[in-house]
């Protein structure tokens, strides 16, 4: 349903993107992780022509057959809303709180379709029952700073499906929210991918977040794809160095047996930090902070293949040299 | 020390103290700092490039506001030792003399005093007025204003009241005020403009003092036992100090517009004391005879004004750090 | 040995809840806690764990109850030696480009405890040591807060708070601000530093995950109230109060299953 090609997005001098092959199929959950200045961000804003002014984008961007890279502004506004919907980080900066939740929802309704007052109240009430607000009616006359974050967040929610878009993007949308909120969250957003078979594009810094919600996963470090594949591959089996180091780095929640031998015990690190725009290396843009850095690596890696959808951009992944030849055909 | 170079990206391990031996890669437990891979600080410090290419990298508002100012302050000082001609003196037979005639380059007023003269201690008059009442109303409005930003909630409401009043005020009508009880002048002038301006400096900032006593650095500083005056002068006034230079210079402008209206009106500075704003009031009813008379004056405030606006500009976008790093000044 | 103990606490923020209406900030808390130990302060947002460990280093003054610091109420410290109290108390804040003021220069900022504490400069030799025990080096001390990562900052913030030996250490969110691979140096040398210095270490964090790796101890928090508190694994394996179960359930759910 949305494919991209080869797709660059440049600001300055600087190529903060650059993605040779990302899918998602209809109906099913993509997670993109990577860390701050990643470009995971920036990858779900272009796709919907959200990217700064100054961004220079060239390759390909094709939702439902239709190619949305160059669309005018118009164009893509068009798309936005009706077809892709788009939730962001904090629920309190996206809601305008001079206006009533009802009206807010009824907005996203009337620009894109054309229904009479009854129809549209009555779509703004089964919307809000759909995110699993409580008391949907009387929720309509309240203001945004009468709602909680988690409230909040899925009346943002019911924004972005009003129009049944067939591809929802959500960037890091439980971050700002409590840990007890979240999963309802992330519960709501699987449950409404799955009945209304809309994919769902859920990107993240929080590898466990994206465990819990991805059926898929990509991994960016500096703008590249660096892993991607089913969620159980890339977390269970990962290849690319980066993965793997950021996977010990998580700090995760160990199960009650091995919780008080794990005090104490120094975490695993990722040497050095992720380096300023224009300051990554040459060739793997891992390279001075990975552990198994050989010569091969001054050159930028190409795309290898692990298993039937399962693929990385590592000379020297974790259990050794893959294969590379057709990766890139072979790779969905 | 030794350097990696990775494509066009050099990668320093910094020095560390020639007793210490170099830590990195993975040491054993509890030994801070061996994990720690140090790396090189973030931005690498540019080679400082020549004085031209620096001046040629300042903003153009520094620039025309620097040469503006600078032009308005040299005169203004020049006219302490020397002037074409006494801009007191009245040569009758001279009067009403044309721009461009001998000895008197921007010609005559009506008393034949010279024009030019008279411009240039105008100037320093401005000069006068304007930085003695800015800087008052610029430090007493500012301490006022933080003074009231530090304070608890219940002194807060009440002196930010009392602003709000003084903001209210209007200017002119205390210089009318003055004027007719101290009597007009300079001083009425001064004394009038400080007024104005104190609550304007003081309401400007109260809100970034606030803004910058909740950071964590504030608190840090509390957290080692700094007092709150300590904080006050030393953490926030640095940092709202862009603000209160472009505050003194708008001020700055906007008070040679005022010496000059006050003295347009009658109530500022008297004959025989030059000033723009007198010069301007003396030209009007010899508009059609000699429309220089009111050419000269008038171009002489917007183009001060212009300067000190221009400047102000300027000198904000240079003195913020971070805008000053990424034009390549630090 | 308890360095710090905490009676009947009640805080309020001034200005909040007037006309007389009885609402607290922090309700009625009862802590203590030990020299050397490690404690973490968890709760959800508005818990008021960020206001108790002000409260517990002298930045906010309770309304009412007892904070003692090593036998003696804070206030008392406060009136007749301030200074020694500050140099024993000692915070991390969560925002590194916040916690620095940017317009001092990383060595001014990190002298600064010093020079207010002990009313002296400090010499470069000391706060080169200082630096080199979070993994840096004189490198940082000319340069400003915008020309350091994220992780260089937060370094230099527990430098600072380092500098004049405090015995507890409060860390508000250390590493809430800042990227997985960093927060994890952070972490390790919060870690390394408490084992070699013997300081208490009292954490805040909304991540669970982190508090069950550094902390020994826990306290939950919930609207102002202290809702369970014990033993790390205790409390984590074997929640008492629903709520806390819940916290735990939840942030299991998000968290790594490698």
């Amino acid at each position: 349903m949305l494919e991209i090609k080869d797709l660059q997005v440049t600001i300055g001098r600087h190529t903060i993107v650059d993605i040779e092959r990302l899918d998602v199929a209809a109906g099913s959950r993509l997670g993109m992780v990577g860390e701050s200045g990643s470009g995971k961000t920036m990858t779900a804003m272009t796709i919907v022509g959200l990217q700064p002014n100054d961004a220079v984008v060239t390759g390909s961007i094709t939702f439902e057959g239709r190619e949305l890279v160059g669309l005018s502004d118009r164009q893509l506004a068009a798309v936005r809303g009706r077809d892709i919907g788009v939730i962001f980080q904090d629920p309190a900066k996206a809601l305008n709180p001079m206006m009533r939740i009802g009206r807010q929802v009824a907005e996203a309704i009337r620009l894109h379709m054309d229904l009479s007052r009854e129809e549209i109240k009555e779509r703004v009430l089964d919307l809000l029952t759909q995110v699993q607000l409580p008391d949907a009616a009387n929720l309509l006359r309240r203001y945004p700073h009468q709602l909680s974050g988690g409230q909040q967040q899925r009346v943002l929610i019911a924004i972005a499906i009003a129009c049944d878009p067939k591809l929802l993007i959500a960037d890091e949308p439980t971050t700002a929210l409590d840990v007890t909120v979240q999963n309802g969250i992330l519960d709501l957003l699987r449950d409404l991918s799955v009945s209304r078979k809309m994919g769902l594009l859920f990107v993240s810094h929080d590898l466990g977040v994206i465990q819990t919600i991805s059926q898929t996963i990509g991994v960016i470090y500096g703008g590249h794809l660096v892993e991607y594949g089913p969620v159980g591959q890339v977390i269970g089996q990962s290849r690319h160095r980066y993965t793997q180091a950021l996977i010990a780095a998580n700090p995760g929640i160990a199960d009650d047996e091995h919780l008080g031998e794990v005090v104490n015990q120094r975490l695993d690190v990722i040497r050095g930090s992720v380096p300023a725009l224009g300051k990554f290396p040459s060739g793997c843009r891992f390279r001075g902070r990975c552990t198994a850095e050989i010569d091969a690596c001054a050159e930028a890696p190409e795309i290898s293949v692990s298993e039937d959808g399962h693929t990385f951009k590592c000379w020297n992944p974790v259990q050794g040299a893959a294969d590379t030849e057709g990766a890139l055909d072979v790779a969905r | 020390m030794f350097c990696l170079t990775r494509g066009s990206v050099t990668v320093r391990k910094a020095r560390l103290l020639p007793d210490t031996t170099e830590h990195h890669g993975q040491g054993g437990a509890g030994e801070p700092g061996s994990d720690l891979f140090v790396d090189a600080v973030v931005a690498d410090v540019p080679e400082t490039p020549s004085r031209w290419k620096r001046i040629r990298r300042l903003p153009l508002p520094l620039l025309v506001g620097s040469f503006l100012v600078g032009s308005f302050l040299t005169v203004a000082f020049v006219s302490f030792i020397w002037t074409p001609h006494d801009p007191l003196k009245l040569v009758v037979p001279d009067r009403l003399l044309p721009v461009g005639s001998p000895g008197y380059l921007f010609g005559t007023d009506k008393f034949g005093r010279d024009v030019l003269s008279q411009l240039m201690v105008g100037a320093r008059n401005s000069l006068f007025v304007s930085l003695l009442s800015t800087s008052v109303a610029v430090v007493v409005g500012g301490l006022l204003g933080l003074l009231t930003a530090g304070s608890g909630p219940r002194w807060r409401n009440v002196l930010s009241r009392l602003v709000d009043v003084g903001v209210a005020l209007p200017g002119i009508l205390i210089a009318l005020v003055l004027a007719t009880s101290t009597g007009p002048g300079n001083q009425a002038a001064i004394i009038a403009i400080i007024f104005w301006f104190i609550p304007i400096a003081a309401r400007v900032t109260i809100g970034p003092a606030r803004q910058i006593l909740a950071l964590d650095y504030v608190e840090a500083a509390y957290a080692y036992g700094r007092s709150k005056w300590y904080v006050l002068l030393r953490h926030v006034t640095p940092n709202i100090g862009p603000l209160l230079i472009v505050l003194a210079s708008v001020m700055f402008a906007a008070a040679i517009l005022i010496e000059a209206a006050l003295a347009f009106l009658g109530i500022g500075a008297q004959p025989p004391t030059a000033s723009w704003g007198r010069l301007l009031q003396e030209s009007q009813p010899l508009l059609e005879a000699a429309p220089a008379l009111m050419f000269f004056p008038g171009v002489a405030i917007v183009l001060t004004v212009l300067g000190f606006n221009l400047l102000g500009d300027g000198l904000r976008t240079i003195l913020d750090p971070q805008q000053a790093s990424r034009s390549g000044l630090m | 040995m308890s360095l710090v103990e905490v009676k009947g606490m009640h805080f309020r923020y001034p200005g909040v809840g007037g006309r007389g209406k009885e609402e607290w900030t922090l309700d009625d808390l009862d802590l203590s806690i030990d020299a050397g130990s490690a404690v973490g302060i968890v709760g959800e947002s508005g818990s008021g764990k960020s206001t108790l460990v002000r409260v517990l280093c002298g930045l906010l003054f309770h309304q009412q109850g007892e904070v003692a610091f090593d036998g003696r109420d804070i206030k008392s410290w406060l009136k007749s030696e301030p200074r020694e109290l500050r140099r024993r108390n000692q915070i991390v804040f969560q925002s590194p480009r916040r916690s620095m003021d940017p317009r001092m220069s990383i060595g001014r900022s990190l002298s600064e405890p010093v020079r207010a504490i002990e009313r002296r400069a400090p010499t470069t030799d000391e706060m080169v040591e200082w630096l080199k025990r979070v993994g840096l080096t004189d490198e940082v001390l000319p340069r400003y807060p915008h020309q350091l990562s994220g992780g260089q900052l937060q370094r230099v913030g527990v430098a600072r708070a380092l500098s004049v030996g405090p015995e507890v250490l409060y860390a508000d969110e250390p590493t809430s601000a800042l990227d997985v691979s960093v927060q994890a140096q952070v972490l390790n040398l919060m870690m390394d530093l408490r084992a070699q210095l013997g300081l208490a270490l009292v954490m805040v964090s909304h991540d669970l995950a982190v508090i069950s790796r550094i902390c020994e101890e826990v306290i939950v928090m919930k609207d102002g109230l202290i809702v369970e508190a014990g033993p790390m694994t205790e409390v984590l394996s074997n929640p008492a109060d629903p709520y806390t179960a819940a916290l735990v359930e939840a942030a299991r759910a998000v968290s790594m299953q490698a």
